[in-house]
């Protein structure tokens, strides 16, 4: 799939090391896809809230569990190095069946697009647009999303190299105004496993676990697409490990300064924790610019989610013009992103209640193992019978 | 009385639709394919047209040729009235050198026997006398007409002699040009204080003068249906990569103009994204500036007749690079350049962000800045979104009416736009103070790009920012922001691209991004270069 306007441009390209027909991303940008993906909501909605002030275990034992099936998917794009999930499950699983799951899987990339849309177009609502409507604040965001997208998934991957950075350099600041402003209060993360593992365990699974690692499914749609092949399990450990820890880090910020309570009741408890800062009464109401740095998480886990349904539609229609679809599904994406939920507790509900247990863990977890079976077994049989030939 | 008008009116009308049709006579021509191919071979013809045995024949066809113009100049020498022995001295008025010609042309022409020029005449294999006597550095010979007539409207004289076919061309081209003077644009205060001209020999001679090397190489086209405007492409060979080069050779090829009045034209018609706002090719008037990026693998076109050389391939970073930055201290190099990131950012972000902070984000202000902003707003009738537009709009006027209004009457800008625009308005509650800060800050940031194309973008983006940032606040700004960005990443200029040692990030080029490190940590070249000639003259060579 090619979403790049050549433009005649190709002889040309090939001097510079990179050829113009094939998206090829760096490994850098890999990464740095890999880490804001990771990031998106869970940063927004605060991990693992119902351990009060042990969110920050579920939260390691997440990155565990994130490398374990992240192993599943470059296993399985180890056997089939050249197609994504939508294509190498028919190949798996036979044509009908395959396709059957390649279009499960396209429908599960809208509708986590839309959910997705619909977490930061609510959060933007909530915390500072309140007489905006969710559809005006989801318009701005689709339209960008689709300018980007008709420039195709390696503009998108220099963009997010980009945003990297000023996430990066935001964070650090906001961490830094934080600790200047003697905000950070350790005791409020004491005691630690008060009520024993069991609960913990029970966030882990299947919240922590699904959101944000499991998510990373979304990867065997571009796991081709990425120049230096050999390293993309490292590469990818990394980006977990990494963001992971970004991801612990950040809970025991949040606890340390707001408290557990506070924080199982907030919405959005980076915006309540930003909020607190105050130096010399003139650095204060930072909520505004975290709000801006949030919107880069979003745009990203909307546009690869976006990305990976119209790149899977492509694939098992065999279209020749995917541009084609970026207006239908944005559309599909934008209205859905309203009507999907009637309000935001609803919506809530179903995204923590009914979304982890019935679509996450199947699409995550289940069909990738199953996938994997198959083919390993498929692999065996066929090498038993060149043995006997 | 009345009868000769009628007469006069009927003639005319006749003569009118006589020419009429005779235009629908033509057009029908150029429709039939017969008479196209038939007017084509005429114009073939006309091509190899030669010259005759006979002086004045060839001397009336030169000037039929041009129209018999009042500044062509014909000197006749006769050298033996009974033979019919004459020499003609043919030269176009104000584009040749008259002392020359003078001295080195019609002096000795003058000193020559009629047994000389006979026996050339009669003997062609004998040694050449005429190329022997005229002492000037270049001396062609033709029989075309078309080749003779070009020659000569390019400064050239042209030497007929009687009984002859072949025309001697004596280069003799000299033209009134503007003196070597210091840049009027991109001005440095140390550095060298040289710059461009409209003459391309001198451009390419100040850069020849630079770069003593075999490996600079110079190329010519001659671009332009009506003017045939001269376009050099210079290279350094080995350093500049090939496939660039013949990359842009073949858009150059690809030029099909009437004429080509600045290096802008050819910047139109080879630049990769026609429809970006950014510039993706450098245009300098400094020799030093091209002199280093030729030393970084890229090429440089100079254009007849502007003093503005074309840079490629550019990428975004190299429009925040002065030259000055590599002439100071490197501590101050770093620290202008990252002040010039900063102007960027003002120029393009301030009023989006000033009014997108105070229409959705007062929280953001802190409260006694808040009260004091709220004050000087208080009374103003309009929207801030409408003083903000206004005022950038009037600003815009003021900038274009400095540029375009006569010296003699440039003090009124500053009066008027100064103290009434500005003074008056605030006092009479039209616009607020603030607004008009922000609105001068962005103006002063926006004169510190050292090239003034990237200015421009920024003074256009910065209407959508505004208007993003009045709509729906920081929001949108951050995401006219990713979409710019998006759009930054996916042009590039002639296969590298735009945004590049960013994004793609490139570690080894960080050097000379937003940090200038000193010139001896300068190991390897940018991108542009040839893949295989990365490495610089540098310290660890040295060293070994």
């Amino acid at each position: 799939m090619n979403l790049i306007p050549t433009n005649g441009r190709n002889e040309i390209h090939e001097s510079t090391g990179e050829i113009m027909n094939e998206i090829k991303i760096g490994r850098f940008q890999f990464f740095t896809l890999l880490f804001l993906f990771e990031l998106g909501s869970a940063v927004l909605f605060g991990m693992g809230k119902d351990v009060k002030q042990d969110a920050w275990i579920p939260a390691l034992i997440g990155t565990l569990g994130g490398c374990l099936i992240y192993t599943v998917y470059t296993m399985l794009h180890n056997l089939y190095p050249d197609l994504p999930i939508t294509s190498y499950s028919k190949k798996i699983l036979g044509k009908y069946i395959g396709s059957a799951v390649g279009f499960a899987y396209i429908v599960y990339f809208i509708y986590l697009a839309t959910r997705v849309l619909r977490d930061f177009d609510e959060m933007l609502v909530i915390s500072q647009y309140h007489n905006t409507s969710l559809l005006t604040i989801g318009l701005y965001m689709i339209a960008t999303i689709m300018y980007v997208m008709f420039k195709g998934f390696e503009v998108f991957s220099r963009v997010s190299l980009i945003l990297f950075l000023v996430h990066t350099a935001t964070i650090t600041v906001i961490f830094a105004l934080e600790i200047a402003d003697n905000l950070i209060i350790p005791v409020n993360l004491l005691p630690v496993l008060e009520k024993g593992w069991i609960p913990i365990f029970k966030s882990v699974f299947p919240a922590s676990l699904t959101v944000p690692f499991g998510e990373l499914i979304v990867v065997t749609m571009f796991f081709r697409f990425v120049n230096g092949q050999s390293s993309i399990r490292n590469i990818g450990f990394m980006a977990i490990i990494l963001s992971g820890l970004y991801l612990t880090f950040r809970s025991l910020i949040n606890i340390a300064i707001i408290g557990p309570d506070v924080r199982f009741r907030s919405t959005f408890p980076i915006i309540s924790e930003v909020g607190l800062i105050n130096i010399a009464n003139f650095i204060q109401r930072m909520d505004s610019f975290v709000i801006a740095v949030l919107v880069i998480l979003g745009f990203v886990k909307v546009y690869i989610f976006y990305y990976c349904a119209l790149s899977g539609a492509s694939d098992l229609f065999k279209l020749k013009k995917p541009e084609k679809l970026i207006f239908p599904f944005g559309f599909i994406i934008i209205i859905f992103s309203v009507f999907i939920a009637p309000n935001f507790n609803f919506h809530m509900k179903i995204g923590f209640n009914i979304v982890p247990l019935y679509l996450h863990i199947p699409f995550q977890i289940g069909i990738p193992l199953l996938l994997l079976a198959v083919a390993l077994i498929k692999i065996k049989r066929s090498r038993l019978r060149q043995q006997d030939c | 009385m009345c009868s000769e008008k009628k007469l006069e009116l009927l003639t005319n009308f006749l003569r009118e639709a006589g020419s009429l049709a005779q235009f629908f006579k033509s057009r029908k021509g150029k429709q039939g394919s017969q008479t196209d191919s038939a007017s084509n071979s005429k114009d073939k013809q006309d091509d190899v047209q030669t010259f005759t045995f006979n002086l004045e024949t060839n001397i009336q066809l030169i000037k039929d040729t041009l129209g018999n113009p009042p500044d062509i100049n014909v000197r006749k020498i006769e050298i033996d009235k009974e033979q019919n022995y004459t020499i003609a001295v043919i030269r176009m008025d104000g584009m040749s050198d008259k002392m020359e010609i003078n001295s080195s042309v019609i002096e000795p022409l003058t000193k020559l026997t009629f047994e000389q020029l006979r026996k050339q005449l009669e003997n062609p294999n004998s040694s050449n006398t005429l190329s022997k006597l005229i002492s000037v550095n270049k001396l062609s010979c033709y029989t075309e007409v078309n080749k003779v007539v070009h020659s000569l409207l390019q400064g050239n004289a042209a030497i007929l002699v009687n009984h002859s076919q072949e025309i001697y061309m004596a280069a003799t081209r000299m033209l009134k040009v503007r003196s070597i003077t210091e840049p009027t644009s991109q001005t440095v205060i140390r550095g060298p204080k040289d710059s461009f001209t409209e003459d391309l020999r001198t451009n390419t001679s100040l850069i020849r003068a630079r770069i003593t090397n075999k490996d600079l190489k110079l190329e010519m086209v001659n671009k332009g249906e009506v003017t045939h405007t001269d376009i050099e492409l210079m290279y350094i060979k080995g350093i500049a990569d090939e496939s660039i080069l013949s990359e842009v050779r073949r858009r150059l090829e690809k030029i099909k103009v009437d004429g080509i009045l600045e290096s802008s034209y050819v910047e139109e018609f080879i630049q990769d994204s026609r429809f970006s706002l950014f510039p993706t090719i450098l245009s300098t008037e400094r020799p030093d500036v091209v002199v280093s990026n030729l030393l970084e693998g890229r090429f440089a076109i100079f254009v007849y007749g502007t003093p503005y050389v074309l840079i490629g391939p550019a990428a975004f970073i190299q429009f925040f690079q002065s030259a000055e930055d590599y002439y100071q201290n490197q501590y101050m190099g770093t620290f202008i350049r990252i002040l010039r990131f900063i102007a960027f950012f003002i120029a393009l972000y301030a009023p989006g962000l000033y009014v997108a902070i105070m229409t959705h984000h007062h929280g953001l202000i802190p409260t006694t800045l808040l009260v004091s902003l709220a004050g000087q707003r208080e009374g103003v009738p309009f929207p801030i979104i409408i003083e903000g537009l206004v005022m950038e709009i009037v600003f815009e006027v003021l900038r274009e009416a400095g540029i375009r209004m006569p010296r003699a009457v440039g003090q009124t800008v500053s009066i008027v736009g100064a103290l009434i625009l500005g003074q008056a308005a605030v006092e009479a509650g039209f616009v607020s103070a603030s607004t008009v800060i922000v609105v001068s800050l962005t103006a002063i940031a926006n004169f510190t790009m050292p090239f003034f194309n990237v200015a421009i973008a920024a003074r256009l983006l910065r209407f959508f920012i505004l208007l993003l940032g009045s709509f729906i606040g920081l929001y949108g700004i951050m995401l006219g922001t990713f979409m710019i960005l998006a759009h930054l990443c996916s042009i590039r200029s002639f296969g590298i691209p735009y945004f590049e040692p960013i994004a793609p990030f490139r570690l080894n080029e960080q050097k000379d991004v937003f940090v200038r490190l000193p010139i001896p940590y300068h190991f390897s070249r940018p991108s542009p270069a040839n893949p295989e000639q990365k490495k610089r003259a540098g310290r660890k060579q040295n060293e070994k």
